[in-house]
């Protein structure tokens, strides 16, 4: 019994704390390095996980609640957030803001 | 913006009747126990947010806003720095939005800081920019209790 219990919290741990990837590209489909991402819930927002060479950061959703919303930004581009995905991994596009 | 300590809640309670709800939460020892999660007290209209977590460098912050609601914010235990600056002349990080009542702005270099230890308050209004969970001297464990008041 008590096997199946610490298995149970284990596999629940493992889903809180799985990093959501976050791929960002601007309008053309070129990927956004250095770009910030948030992991935001009702009362707190995480640091900020900067994008690679290939536009991925990994943000862990688990921020002393479960990460309600996500957001992106980068200077010189309009920022975005939106709902926390169900899917581990997801592109965001920023488009570019006007000189 | 109203920065004092829950001793002095008193003194607010002509703000409103929500706001007086608010402040005597935050008196209620089975609130400030609750385990973090939210509560609702009068549906959308009150409720609060119990979180635990470790403070963060101001430098890795950014100024956030809420136009629907008025944030209420209580240390239970450790201490953080809010810092908070006037809106005018902020540069929009992300857009508000109104289903997440939420805008981001970039960390202005003239910000102002408020101290909060526990058994302090905060009470930031709509459009007000405030910058919560951030360090004062060295990262530590924080328990805080932000109580969200609809405004509008």
């Amino acid at each position: 019994m008590k096997i199946i219990f610490s298995l149970m919290l284990c596999l629940l741990f493992a889903g809180c704390s799985s990093p959501l990837q976050v791929m960002v590209k601007d309008e053309e489909g070129r990927p956004i390095q250095n770009a910030e991402v948030y992991a935001i819930s009702l009362s707190i927002t995480s640091e900020p996980h900067l994008t690679n060479k290939k536009g991925i950061a990994h943000v862990p959703l688990f921020i002393g609640q479960q990460a309600r919303w996500i957001s992106v930004a980068k200077e010189g581009y309009a920022g975005t957030f939106f709902d926390t995905p169900k899917t581990k991994k997801i592109e965001v596009a920023l488009k570019q803001e006007a000189q | 913006m109203i920065f004092d300590h829950l001793d002095n809640a008193l003194l607010y309670g002509g703000l409103g009747k929500r706001i007086s709800i608010g402040l005597a939460l935050l008196n209620e020892e089975s609130v400030r126990d609750a385990a973090p999660g939210k509560y609702e007290v009068q549906g959308e209209d009150i409720f609060y947010v119990v979180d635990e977590y470790d403070t963060k460098p101001v430098d890795e912050g950014r100024l956030e806003i809420h136009r629907k609601y008025m944030d209420l914010q209580y240390i239970v235990s450790g201490c953080e720095c809010i810092a908070v600056a006037p809106l005018e002349g902020l540069v929009e990080q992300v857009p508000y939005n109104g289903e997440k009542d939420l805008a981001f702005y970039d960390a202005a270099p003239s910000m102002s800081r408020l101290i909060l230890k526990a058994g302090m308050f905060a009470i930031f209004w709509p459009n007000e920019p405030h910058m919560p969970c951030r360090i004062v001297e060295k990262s530590e464990r924080v328990k805080k209790i932000v109580v969200k008041i609809r405004m509008e």
